[in-house]
């Protein structure tokens, strides 16, 4: 199994948590590839829709990580988002690398879920899993709960997993990683 | 009343959120000091929220959540201690490509936690869904059918604005959501054939809108 995690260094709790994730990935003897959004920054997407309709399916910036991230992204069997709660969602240089995903969707449309989504473009997307920390209050936990399952519907999805909101239990990592992506 | 406008489109001044701010702003009285900010440029500055007595975010849906340009000008005004006014309040109008003016809800939470750590005023705000008609229907008068439901929404929130009445409590703030007066399969169909018109002026076909780089 080969897992993408984002994650940001400058965040105090950044270490032990992706630390944890590491040791968990080598014991199962799972792949894991590591992008660090604190020491290297992508350019936030300019909606420009050059993804779509100029060069479809990547993006026109090329003087960062985004192209590496979409190809691990999209070659993996989950993506692992590891952020500090902000304002319900992730933080800034994490969403930067969210939002340089556009390139994997299709602008076409289709109903899914009772609603308007984009078209895959792949036959094949990674499951999408949400580690949070840090949210101010319990509005927040649920609108980052809300978040995930939105994303992973946009991200064609249809088994869906709880994101992990960590509460400083020992061993909850693990034993959330186990029950959703195994 | 001093009013802050935020565009929080990295397209800036050339996006529908853009707009959206300049049709607040035709529905508000000709006395209204307003000043804007595009949280998409790279110089844009945190101001002084003291300065003001209301704060309008425009901002298109980025992956179901606020984009992250105008994540990071939050989290500046949140660092900077110059953003905390108790008596700030606070609206938010969020648009997506998607026909559901509701899929912009979480968009809107993530405003009203905004000013749930910085002590700010929540007022609550839209959602619009067919949110890249707002700039193509730009010369359709503003009576017309199509746009309706766009102008009774904005023309709500401007009220809102207006009258500054009493802090709803928390969970009652405004929640209007709405989209064009126009057929969800014609949305998709008029949405995808603009793809294909604007892709064939770049000289990608139709076969190559579908391309698979990355396999």
């Amino acid at each position: 199994m080969k897992i993408t995690m984002i994650y940001d260094s400058r965040e105090e709790e950044a270490g032990r948590i992706t630390g944890e994730v590491e040791k968990w990935t080598l014991s199962q003897g799972y792949e894991l590839l590591s992008f660090d959004s604190g020491t290297r920054e992508v350019s936030h997407c300019i909606g420009c829709f050059g993804c779509w309709l100029k060069t479809p399916g990547v993006c026109i910036h090329k003087r960062d990580e985004g192209e590496d991230f979409l190809k691990a992204v999209i070659s993996s069997d989950y993506v692992l988002r590891v952020s500090r709660i902000v304002y319900g969602g992730f933080s800034t240089s994490v969403k930067n690398y969210t939002d340089r995903l556009l390139p994997l969707i299709h602008p076409y449309f289709e109903r899914r879920d009772g609603q308007m989504h984009h078209k895959p473009r792949y036959k094949k997307y990674p499951g999408l899993l949400s580690l949070g920390w840090g949210a101010f209050d319990e509005i927040e936990e649920g609108t980052f709960s809300a978040l995930s399952r939105a994303n992973q519907i946009n991200f064609f999805q249809s088994d869906l997993k709880a994101p992990l909101i960590l509460r400083n239990r020992e061993g909850e990592i693990g034993e959330w990683l186990v029950r959703e992506a195994v | 009343m001093k009013i802050l406008m935020v565009n929080g489109s990295p397209r800036g001044e050339k996006s529908n959120s853009m707009e959206i701010l300049r049709l607040v702003e035709s529905l508000l009285p000709a006395e209204a000091d307003i000043d804007y900010i595009n949280t998409g440029e790279k110089k844009s500055k945190v101001p002084d929220l003291n300065e003001y007595s209301t704060l309008v975010f425009a901002y298109p849906l980025y992956i179901d959540a606020l984009p992250g340009s105008m994540l990071g000008w939050m989290e500046a005004c949140e660092k900077d201690e110059k953003g905390r006014n108790p008596v700030l309040n606070v609206y938010a109008l969020a648009n997506c490509g998607f026909w559901e003016g509701k899929q912009n809800h979480i968009a809107l939470d993530m405003v009203g936690s905004f000013c749930r750590r910085l002590g700010l005023t929540w007022k609550g705000g839209g959602g619009i869904g067919t949110g890249e008609m707002i700039l193509g229907l730009k010369d359709v008068p503003r009576q017309a059918g199509i746009r309706r439901p766009i102008f009774n929404l904005l023309n709500d929130i401007a009220r809102e604005i207006m009258m500054s009445g009493e802090n709803p409590e928390p969970g009652n703030e405004i929640r209007l959501y709405t989209q064009h007066a126009f057929p969800w399969i014609l949305y998709k169909y008029s949405g995808e054939a603009g793809w294909r018109k604007q892709a064939r002026k770049n000289r990608i076909g139709r076969r190559a809108i579908f391309a698979r780089p990355y396999i």
